[in-house]
């Protein structure tokens, strides 16, 4: 589904596709809400098994598909209900921030991150900050470099 | 008149802390029923309470809490809160037990946990979970993990205003509800009272109560917890700012005999340099920690390194005993004697009293259970653990220890007690409850949308009608509707009709979280015939109104999407079924020391074969060269009656000389090969591997090689359990601890040298009254009980001069090799800051336990991990301490780390206990969602071979393409994402849900 790019500034919100881990990070999430934290309604949370599930596939459909921002977050190392998952998906991250970047496409729209069952607020926390993060650099466009963007399109 | 019920079960646990909660899920796995007391509104105990786990700084709540449902949803365990024991009579194998609930006055059952009730009770009193460090209202939920899920009425607290009653929108709540009683016959009894923290005096006399920036170490838990008072921010209560010292005070109360309770507790010098670190974790700015202790003992697994770790992140460590805390200038003045002498003052702003433990007694269980330990400790011995006495008494109220420790006990006491009792467990296979499935193959998907309310929870921000009617206008969904409470009984009825109304085959429910809730809707969409994998959940409430309250208008949008999203996914789901492993009866126990032995033995007595693989020639391990238990009991008459029982035990088949060269398969069926000669295969359902340890041979060190009279502990004690006498004309011996442990090579503490010490150098003096005994050490950790044994040993006039590892002692082995000069060792005493030369007859080196040198061998076959310093390492650090990462193999005894004879029989009857749960069934349920592999687009690259966790993935030598082993798959998708083919699937959360899910963002 393409943005239309004549999004008025003021009326426009992020929206943040989250990738959360069913063991740590989604227990997380739902922490934040027992909890009655509160934090800016711009994520749409997919559930998956491990955070390793994700592949950078995943990440460059969801800004594909109309997300601004994408979150990956899974439990902290050590944690991971399946051992090294975690691990596994840090490493695939680290060379897809790589390739983003390459891409032109700003840092701030993916964040890989750890979070526990505890951290409710901590979560909540996250999701304010990376709203902001979006919220700067403002609605995603595509994927061409800014100086290519021009003569490609 | 109260009411008086009458009730029976396989078996009772009194205390759902940890530990009994441990006992009751082994036996539920070993196909018993339960029933599970609790004294307080929730299950959890102490546990519940702490902030992080150390050695690993895991989140307490996170590994607790599923094991807290796991409890609730067994339909073999039965839980009773607000219940205490009043009586037990009868006798192992037929006991009454009288219970006592007291009213909580909210129906469990009922309850929603919305907190209604709480919003409009105008009584506040003291929080129990956060130390009276907050108030909360006379109707409250412990915690907001608590379960039952359910408020509860503090009698002490309510005014019977009655508002609650009005406000609560499912009518749970009774103000007249009576207490009950229930008369329980069961066959055996594990009692699991916990402990509780100790001695006021002590902390009082350090300025507790008087001052509010002294607190206790649990105080200090939950404010550091994320769900504590302060939100897991470190603030001093009296100022409500973030401290910039902190004093953590060690032995408050503990291994003090003025106030009687002369014994270690153990756990305190670990949970202080945990609350150390967290501290500095915890402010924005810098803040000084300092831990005033006497010893520090970091004696478990992998707390040695913990504790360097904290030195290295600035804790500091100041060894001496604090005389006063007092109130000077705004801060709190300590005033302590340092071990160089004199007397320093220091201030502080915030002080912890690491408060020791207590055990809770049981007056009502007094006359059933066997053993009546030392200071209301209820201790078994090394001969109780092999009885099946009918009554067990697990976890700290057994002795002082941590959370593993406590795990294993609870493991070892369910098998011990279930032992005793002629009943054999149902072989029933663990699949949940069968019901006919409708075969929905080729069928145009009909979704149901079912949006909750949950009362206002989500009604009062989110339009749920508007929710609703949009749902209905989503590709393939045939009916939408609302539903008050989607968990209450009626809606399950609802849900059930509109299935059969509308030809349902696939169902969406926009409610709560699917954590806690998909398992109850999936079971009522199964018991109508819907393979439970038909089903998703919106999660409206905990990830959208509770969180976007503020933005009602957003709020329904995002709710919307999230359906949106949902249905999307289910559009594409197919059924699932778990697969069904078979189970062989029978076990291989590898090791025939005294783990190995007690563990075969626990085994055999359920019912089951056992074989126990020896590489040696004889039985009996490292205890063959003991002389005693920690306690003082004997080891060769106990070790002759264990080898025994073994022996004549028609179960238990016994193969010395016999070594594995392979193993292979899964959790209920592995095949082992054994070569002894000739080479024999073994199918059996479950491994123990208690392989034992061995002591390090220091050679160079301390000139030990070079003298005959320089000798490890382990070489002394065999002595000793030869002739003591031999030893009767010694005048002076030296012993050196820390001999090889401790250090940059093995960074770890071997548990059992300090209590060996000081059992061989009593049994010296025995020998020889007028010989001078000087041990040398480090720091001294007879943790637990076995501070008696140094406080005696001071008290027949042992001498202790401590040394730190950079002036080490200096054993002068004489040039000439003259064995009737004594050896001259230099001692550097730090106190009196000067050396001497001690001519001692004996240098005795408490060399390190090492791991035995065919581990890495034997993790390699039994695809096991080995941990830093080459023991076998266990699957959680705290909660899973026998199991292995690989299903269906368990630890026993020294193979996972250094410990005594007594632990390694704990551990060994806990191994056994664990084993038992997977031999007492007929079958084995695995995970329904696997890697699936479309063996068309392999290339057989092997990389998912690479990233998979659980070795469930190879690349088939002949054919070339991957294969799962659908034993072994945990589904985590770790493989599927790394394909570079897309050849690997993981049903129902593939890429096509992903992206089906991503299409329909609005």
């Amino acid at each position: 589904m393409e943005r239309t790019p004549q999004v008025a500034k003021e009326a426009w919100e992020p929206r943040i596709v989250a990738f959360l881990c069913r063991w740590c990070s989604y227990a997380g999430a739902d922490l934040a809400g027992v909890s009655r934290l509160s934090y800016p309604p711009t994520t749409r949370v997919i559930l998956v098994p491990c955070s390793s599930r994700i592949s950078p596939y995943h990440i460059t459909k969801a800004l594909m598909a109309g997300a601004d921002g994408v979150l990956v977050s899974g439990c902290h190392p050590g944690d991971c209900h399946y051992l090294t998952g975690n691990l596994v998906a840090r490493r695939k991250f680290i060379v897809l921030k790589r390739l983003l970047a390459y891409l032109g496409i700003e840092e701030a729209r993916v964040l890989f991150s750890w979070i526990s069952a505890s951290e409710g607020e901590e979560f909540a926390e996250l999701i304010r900050e990376i709203t902001e993060k979006v919220r700067a650099v403002g609605p995603f466009r595509g994927f061409l470099r800014e100086e290519t963007r021009d003569t490609h399109v | 008149m109260a009411r008086l019920k009458r009730a029976t079960a396989d078996f009772l646990v009194v205390g759902s802390g940890v530990s009994g909660m441990q006992a009751a899920l082994d036996m539920a796995e070993m196909g018993f029923r339960v029933t599970l007391t609790e004294k307080t509104p929730s299950i959890g105990g102490h546990m519940a309470q702490l902030d992080k786990t150390f050695p690993t700084n895991d989140c307490s709540m996170c590994i607790l809490s599923p094991r807290m449902v796991a409890c609730g949803r067994n339909p073999l365990i039965s839980i009773l809160t607000l219940t205490e024991v009043l009586e037990v009579t009868g006798k192992p194998g037929r006991y009454e037990v009288l219970l006592r609930i007291a009213p909580r006055k909210v129906d469990p059952r009922k309850c929603l946990g919305c907190g209604a009730c709480a919003k409009v009770c105008p009584t506040e009193r003291d929080s129990t979970f956060n130390q009276g460090l907050v108030k909360v209202k006379a109707i409250d939920r412990p915690f907001p993990q608590a379960y039952p899920n359910a408020y509860a009425i503090d009698e002490t607290a309510c005014v019977r205003c009655g508002k609650c009653v009005e406000a609560c929108p499912v009518k749970a709540i009774d103000l007249d509800a009576q207490e009950e009683f229930i008369r329980l016959r069961v066959s055996g009894i594990i009692w699991s009272g916990g402990y509780r923290l100790g001695n006021i005096d002590a902390l009082i006399q350090l300025g507790y109560r008087s001052d509010k920036d002294v607190i206790t170490s649990l105080e200090m838990e939950r404010l550091l917890s994320s769900s504590g008072p302060t939100g897991g921010k470190l603030l001093v209560p009296s100022t409500g700012k973030e401290p910039e010292r902190v004093a953590f005070l060690q032995c408050v109360g503990s291994r003090d005999v003025r106030f009687g309770r002369p014994y270690c507790s153990s756990v305190c010098c670990t949970y202080s340099i945990k609350e150390a670190i967290l501290a500095k974790e915890h402010c924005g700015g810098p803040v000084e920690t300092k831990i005033f202790y006497m010893d520090i003992r970091t004696q478990g697994k992998g707390f040695e390194r913990y504790y360097m770790r904290a030195q290295e992140e600035g804790v500091a460590f100041v060894r001496s005993r604090v005389v006063s805390v007092a109130r000077k200038d705004g801060k709190l003045v300590l005033t302590y004697s340092p071990e160089s002498g004199g007397v320093r003052e220091e201030a502080f702003d915030l002080v912890v009293l690491a408060v020791g433990v207590v055990p809770n007694t049981a007056p009502s269980l007094a006359a059933t259970l066997p053993a009546e330990g030392p200071y209301g400790f209820l201790r078994q011995s090394g001969e109780q653990l092999l009885e099946e006495p009918g009554c067990v008494p697990i976890g700290p109220t057994a002795c002082p220890r941590d959370i593993p420790e406590s795990v294993v006990s609870a493991s070892g006491g369910a098998l011990q007690v279930a032992g005793h009792t002629k009943l054999r467990p149902t072989k029933t296979p663990s699949t949940s409850p069968q019901f006919t499935e409708r075969d929905v193959t080729g069928e145009v998907p009909r979704i149901g949308v079912f949006v909750c309310h949950c009362g206002t929870n989500i009604a009062s921000v989110v339009a749920v009608k508007e929710v609703k009617d949009y749902a209905r206008t989503l590709p393939n969904v045939v009916y939408a509707g609302e539903l008050l409470y989607a968990c209450s009984e009626d809606s399950q009825i609802t849900i059930q009709k509109m299935i059969e109304k509308h030809a349902l085959n696939r169902v969406i429910v926009a409610s709560c979280s699917p954590r806690t809730h998909a398992p109850l809707f999936q079971e009522t969409i199964h018991q109508k015939g819907l393979n439970p994998a038909l089903f998703d959940m919106a999660n409206i409430r905990d990830q959208c109104s509770w969180v976007h309250g503020d933005t009602p208008d957003q709020a329904t949008a995002k709710a919307k999407e999230l359906v949106a999203m949902a249905v999307a996914k289910v559009r594409t789901h197919r059924p699932l079924t778990p697969q069904i492993l078979t189970v062989t009866h029978k076990a291989l126990v590898l090791g025939g020391g005294v783990a190995g032995m007690t563990a075969a033995l626990g085994i055999a007595r359920r019912g089951f074969g056992v074989t126990l693989v020896e590489q040696s020639d004889t039985l009996g391990g490292m205890a063959r060269r003991l002389p005693r238990f920690w306690d003082g009991r004997p080891v060769a008459p106990f070790l002759e009656a264990l080898t025994a029982a073994v022996m004549k035990n028609e179960l238990i088949s016994v193969k010395t000389a016999t070594r594995i060269t392979d193993i292979s398969g899964y959790k209920g069926h592995f095949e082992v090969t054994l070569q002894n000669g000739q080479e024999e295969k073994e199918t059996v359902g479950t491994i123990i591997l208690a392989t034992g340890a061995r002591e390090w041979r220091p050679e160079g060190q301390y000139g030990f090689g070079q003298d005959d009279r320089i000798l490890t502990q382990m070489d002394l004690s065999a002595l000793l359990r030869e002739d003591p006498e031999r030893f009767k004309t010694l005048r002076r011996v030296v012993m050196i601890q820390c001999v090889g442990s401790r250090t940059e090579e093995r960074p770890y503490c071997s548990r059992v040298c300090c209590t060996q010490a000081m059992q061989n150098a009593m049994a010296l003096r025995e020998a020889a009254p007028e010989a001078q005994i000087i041990v040398t050490y480090r720091d001294i950790r007879t943790y637990g009980l076995r501070e008696d044994l140094y406080r005696a040993a001071r008290e027949k006039g042992v001498l202790f001069v401590r040394y730190t590892p950079e002036r080490p002692p200096e054993v002068k082995v004489p040039e000439d090799r003259d064995i009737t000069r004594p050896i001259p060792v230099h001692l550097y005493d730090p106190i009196l800051e000067a050396t001497f030369e001690i001519p001692a007859e004996r240098v005795v080196l408490a060399a390190a336990m090492i791991p035995q040198e065919g581990n890495p061998t034997i993790a390699q076959m039994a695809k096991v991990s080995l941990d830093p310093d080459g023991f076998f390492l266990e699957a959680h650090a705290k909660l899973r301490p026998v199991d292995c990462a690989m299903e269906g193999i368990f630890l026993a005894g020294t193979a996972q780390g250094p410990k005594d004879l007594e632990e390694s029989m704990e551990q060994a009857l806990a191994a056994a206990s664990r084993a038992c749960g997977i031999l007492a069934k007929q079958a084995l349920e695995g995970e329904s969602s696997i890697a699936e592999v479309d063996t068309n687009r392999c290339a057989g690259c092997g990389l998912c071979e690479m990233v998979c966790p659980f070795h469930a993935i190879e690349i088939d030598a002949t054919k070339k393409v991957s294969v799962v082993n659908a034993a072994l798959c945990k589904g985590c998708g770790a493989c599927v994402a790394s394909c570079r083919n897309g050849a690997l699937h993981l049903p129902n959360t593939d890429d096509l849900q992903v992206v089906e899910m991503l299409k329909a963002l609005g």
